[in-house]
């Protein structure tokens, strides 16, 4: 009877796959377009703003704010997201969360009116708040909640913020989005792959049952190629590709996923130096099946969000859109 | 010297729980990272110290709006010939509302600021007229404001066209050229990217560059290109506006991001000399990860007399100190080799040894300027090397007479001596101090140099003598405070013939107690009392008696105390007991008590149970005060300096508060004491479990991982289930079992989540 009844839940939940969209200038292309319109895909969780602290202004301010260069599709609706800079909490004091609180709804407004959004009904906050700035955080967004308490508030929810609820604490919010990436040491030279990795991602699963929110999922469609200088994490080059490794002349492939430069040389922006080393990271199709399947059994609600990092033309290219339909079904 | 933060916690909890030192009065144990013994200020000029390695937010002096602003007004006061008040002319630049030169234009202006006034009073009307236009474009211009959008009123576009006939109509070329700069700056931000660079090369280009105004607007001419897609030019002019032009570096030094090697070609292509091209190597050098020998050598073959050279040379070593000169002893170098460790620096020391010969290959030069400068560096870099006789020979053969690189030359010979010690040596070891007493004859305590040997000289004593005090920092002892090293403190603090050194190590501690943190090295030559050290020590020694039982001996010490350590502090009364544990008590409004108060107390009710040893109530009280003073009671800081909010430290031990809570249970006749006392026995058992089965220390290291370990295998329900199965709920089972007819049941079983739970699941 217990397995009728989880064939019966199985069986309802009805996903939707949407796309972060992480650029500050927003436009998408008719290739873009036909990959949403493929995947039935209505929703973009878009970036309008980051907040951090400045240093000069001694204040919490919003950089990179979103510029929208094209008129939004009407069947397309548009998430705001603002990403918060954990240092930015950790400068400001509590009395002025209030204050960013409004800033950040006020902002928002004027962003969506410019782009003549008529508003919205969701906001997403992404932050990777620690036990310092958890009563910060919690309070703006306890604050935003207010001041817009029609709308759905969602926060992101880091790994460790799932396994760790008791002390990093459930936020309040309506909703949380578990980024299901960036899951294995960055930092350590020994690390193949930090982006996913199943092995570390299950350890960090064992109470997202109970957790107390609704939970929607972000997984990993990017890539990137980790610096390595002097044996230490320098940079981080995104969207490239192992075949863009492969075919650059000044690098020398030293095992599958480790590049060495053999001559000094500008690539995607960056000057890299000889004796340079690039680690290739990605999220492999496969490794999204199987993160898919590990997943489906932990989440308890019946609607779901999959929301993948993020859209771009590398996004596309990499991974067709009935991979990515793939991926949304496992979680039915 | 790097970074605030590695202690901060544990020094923001002593400070709370120990009245005498202040954080900023003792900060160089606990926050020093790395030791940065070749010192830019000494060896550089202050134009790019903004750059220096060692300047926390390297930007943060190029960003400050004075520096600009100054650099603007001395045009202005030059222009007008306002000087004996610039200041109130700064005002009116920069501060002044539209309003205010509004009516200064009409007249009407009858406020206080001088310069204002006489702008109106002697018709200088084209300068309020440009300064109202300069006031109006601001607000379509002015990044400050943050969290507003620009109006979206269109009024750039007549703004431009005011700009434009200002421009027409003016015939000062100071006035013509900030109507230019404006308007150029409104072009670029309206993204009219043509017109911007065209209006640039017509009107503000044939005025030259005589103004910094030029700069800045080229600037945004250089902005407005890369817009264009004409990248490379963009990028050549933003190297030019760093160059020339310091109130501008902030921007332009960001703005120069090349990508690709394509566009790095025709960057250089566009340099009219080698030394323009050797700007761009050098802002290639100055990204924080870059590999800058590299672009030394570039620098070096275009322009071997530049001074990029010298703060690049410098930039470097002090990056590979941040590598191997770290504090932490374990991880330094220089110590690793001494003590003949083996280490992983293969790397970085490859690097040195390049960077080394290229010094070296300079120096060696017959041209080169400045040689003792390369000298120093090169004999630094030696002593980062660990090739120290190497170093001390090139330091002697150094010919200088300038009184910073003396200083410096001083520093490292001072390094060299400290690195060669092996062993305790008396007399070398008085050859160090007086090299740094001499150094430093102001203020010896707080200097890069005064720290590295004073760490290095205390790990040689740890190694070679029976006392561990040399390596313990106050503030590490206090922390986790052990008898014996306070009591050799105490006797070294006593004692009459003390070396230098010792008498060193002794100030600077004591200097954590008395506030002072600089003291002269005169002090080392006379008798020095250490007062606050002694009296401390002697406080922290009664502590330790305290929880060892010996009570009367403690209290012998606390009277003997002067007044403010004896009874200055009030902790909050440790012997009524609370049915939940809040540690943190900074709105406590209960009844406090000292220390004396405490030992007292204690010893009154010791001595009680001799005469009564079933007296309960005695039990009790003690039972509440051992409870209290223990890590997890709300009078921790009787018996502690220091508490981790991420791992068990300090006295943890319930087994005394057990035992007594135990005795009151027994001899109480009192149905509701006892229902209490069992409430509290469950406390202490609880503690017990946590100590032996949760490490709690999921903060740092190991820890961390034994307690995502902990939690990945146990749910809380089943931790719970732990507590009983393992015999740690027996209070709780006698609890329910024999006494839910008593009030404290009730109270409890509301109150106590954990209680709550076991009560309905067991």
């Amino acid at each position: 009877m217990a397995s009728l009844l989880f064939i019966a839940c199985h069986t309802q939940r009805r996903t939707n796959i949407g796309f972060y969209y992480w650029q500050q200038v927003f436009t998408l292309s008719p290739g873009q377009l036909t990959y949403l319109e493929n995947l039935d895909t209505h929703t973009l969780y878009v970036k309008f703003f980051d907040v951090d602290w400045d240093e000069s202004a001694r204040d919490a301010v919003p950089l990179a704010k979103i510029h929208f260069s094209t008129h939004l599709p009407a069947h397309i609706e548009i998430i705001p997201c603002v990403f918060i800079a954990n240092r930015a909490l950790k400068k400001i004091s509590k009395e002025h969360i209030p204050l960013l609180a409004r800033r950040i709804t006020t902002l928002l407004k004027t962003l969506q009116s410019a782009a003549n959004m008529s508003g919205t009904r969701e906001l997403q906050i992404d932050c990777d708040w620690s036990l310092s700035t958890k009563q910060k955080y919690f309070t703006l967004l306890k604050q935003l909640k207010n001041l817009q308490p029609h709308i759905t508030l969602t926060t992101t929810l880091r790994l460790h913020q799932i396994t760790y609820a008791h002390t990093t604490g459930i936020p309040p919010a309506d909703k949380g989005v578990l980024m299901f990436y960036n899951m294995a040491d960055l930092d350590d030279i020994e690390t193949e792959n930090s982006i996913i990795d199943l092995e570390k991602g299950k350890d960090y699963l064992v109470n997202l049952q109970d957790y107390p929110l609704r939970i929607d999922i972000a997984l990993p469609a990017f890539s990137w190629a980790v610096l390595l200088r002097f044996d230490k994490v320098t940079k981080l080059i995104h969207n490239v590709t192992l075949d863009m490794l492969e075919k650059t002349a000044e690098l020398e492939q030293t095992d599958s996923r480790r590049f060495k430069v053999k001559k000094s040389f500008y690539f995607r922006g960056y000057y890299l130096y000889k004796d340079d080393i690039l680690r290739y990271e990605d999220a492999e199709i496969a490794v999204l099946q199987q993160a898919a399947e590990m997943l489906r059994p932990k989440i308890r609600n019946q609607d779901l969000n999959i929301i993948f990092f993020h859209l771009n033309n590398y996004l596309i290219e990499e991974y067709s859109y009935e991979e990515l339909e793939d991926i949304g079904s496992r979680f039915d | 010297m790097k970074s605030w933060k590695i202690s901060a916690v544990v020094l923001i909890s002593l400070v709370l729980a120990f009245s005498a030192p202040k954080a900023h009065a003792c900060g160089w144990v606990d926050y020093h990272m790395y030791y940065n013994l070749l010192d830019p200020t000494l060896l550089l000029s202050d134009e790019y110290s903004p750059l220096f390695y060692t300047t926390p937010n390297y930007s943060n002096h190029w960003i400050n709006g004075n520096y600009e602003q100054d650099d603007n007004i001395e045009e202005w006061v030059r222009f007008l010939g306002l000087t004996e008040i610039s200041d109130e002319l700064k005002v009116v630049v920069y501060e002044s509302s539209a309003q205010e030169l509004e009516d200064a234009l009409k007249g009407r202006y009858n406020g206080k600021n001088r310069a204002l006034r006489s702008l109106a009073a002697t018709g200088k009307n084209n300068v309020l007229h440009y300064l109202k236009f300069a006031k109006l474009c601001e607000k379509y211009c002015n990044i400050r404001h943050y969290w507003k959008e620009k109006p979206d009123d269109g009024g750039e576009a007549a703004l431009i066209e005011q700009g434009k006939k200002g421009i027409a109509q003016s015939t000062s070329h100071f006035l013509k050229l900030r109507y230019a700069f404006q308007t150029v700056k409104l072009l670029h931000h309206e993204n009219r990217l043509s017109e911007c660079v065209s209006l640039y090369n017509e009107v503000i280009a044939p005025l030259g560059h005589e103004s910094i105004i030029s700069y800045w607007a080229l600037d945004h001419k250089a902005g407005a290109l890369l817009k264009l897609d004409r990248r490379a030019e963009g990028l050549y002019l933003f190297s030019r506006v760093f160059a020339e032009c310091p109130s501008r570096r902030y921007s332009s030094f960001y703005s120069f991001r090349v990508q690709s090697d394509g566009e790095w070609r025709q960057c250089l292509a566009l340099c009219n000399n080698n030394e323009e091209k050797a700007t761009l190597y050098f802002l290639r050098a100055m990204d924080p990860t870059s590999v800058a020998l590299e672009e030394m050598k570039n620098i070096y073959r275009l322009h071997p007399s530049s001074p990029y050279l010298h703060l690049l040379t410098v930039r470097e070593i002090n990056r590979l100190e941040d590598e191997l000169l770290r504090d932490a002893l374990e991880n330094n170098y220089i110590i690793i080799r001494k003590n003949r460790g083996t280490h992983n620096y293969h790397k970085l020391l490859d690097y040195l040894a390049a960077l080394k010969e290229f010094v070296n290959m300079v120096t060696a030069q017959k041209t080169v300027e400045h040689k003792a400068f390369f000298q120093i560096c090169s004999a630094y870099l030696d002593f980062l090397s660990y090739d120290l006789k190497h170093a001390r020979n090139t330091l002697n053969s150094i010919s200088t007479v300038k009184s910073a690189y003396r200083k410096q030359i001083n520093i490292i010979h001072t390094a060299l001596s400290v690195s060669e010690l092996r062993t305790i040596d008396k007399n070398k070891e008085n050859e160090i101090m007086v090299m740094l007493m001499n150094a430093y004859p102001d203020n010896i305590a707080n200097h890069e140099i005064t720290q590295f040997v004073l760490d290095s000289m205390c790990e040689i004593y740890t190694k070679h003598t029976p006392h561990k005090y040399y390596y313990t920092s106050i503030y590490g002892l206090m922390s986790n405070p052990d008898g014996a090293v306070v009591q050799q403190l105490l006797d070294l603090a006593y004692q009459k013939r003390l070396t230098l050194f010792q008498k060193f190590l002794l100030l600077r501690m004591n200097a954590c107690f008395s506030g002072n943190r600089e003291f002269s090295a005169e002090l080392l030559v006379h008798d020095a009392d250490f007062a606050e050290l002694k009296n401390s020590l002697l406080e922290l020694k009664a502590t330790l008696l305290l929880l060892d039982g010996r009570v009367d001996e403690a209290i012998a010490i606390y009277l003997a105390l002067p007044k403010n350590l004896r009874t200055g502090q009030d902790y909050i009364d440790p012997f009524s007991a609370s049915m939940h544990d809040v540690i943190w008590h900074y709105e406590y409004k209960g009844k406090t008590i000292s220390k004396l108060e405490f030992a007292q107390k204690l010893l009154e009710l010791h001595t009680s149970l001799k005469k009564d040893p079933h007296n309960a109530r005695s039990h009790y009280l003690l039972g509440n005060a051992y409870y209290n003073i223990t890590y997890f009671g709300k009078s921790w800081d009787l018996a502690g300096y220091f508490r981790s909010g991420s791992y068990y430290s300090g006295l943890t031990d319930c087994s005394r508060a057990l035992h007594h809570y135990q005795k009151a249970f027994e001899y109480t006749k009192d149905k509701e004491l006892k229902a209490e006392c069992l409430f509290l026995m469950a406390k202490c058992r609880q503690n017990m479990f946590d100590l032996t089965y949760n490490t709690k220390d999921y903060g740092y290291g190991q820890g961390y991982k034994k307690w995502k370990k902990y939690i990945r295998e146990n749910e809380i329900w089943q931790i719970e289930e732990s507590k009983h199965l393992k015999g740690y709920r027996e209070y709780f089972k006698v609890l329910k079992d024999n006494y839910s007819d008593t009030e404290y049941y009730e109270k409890i079983i509301k109150e106590c989540k954990y209680f709550r739970f076991y009560a309905s699941r067991f």
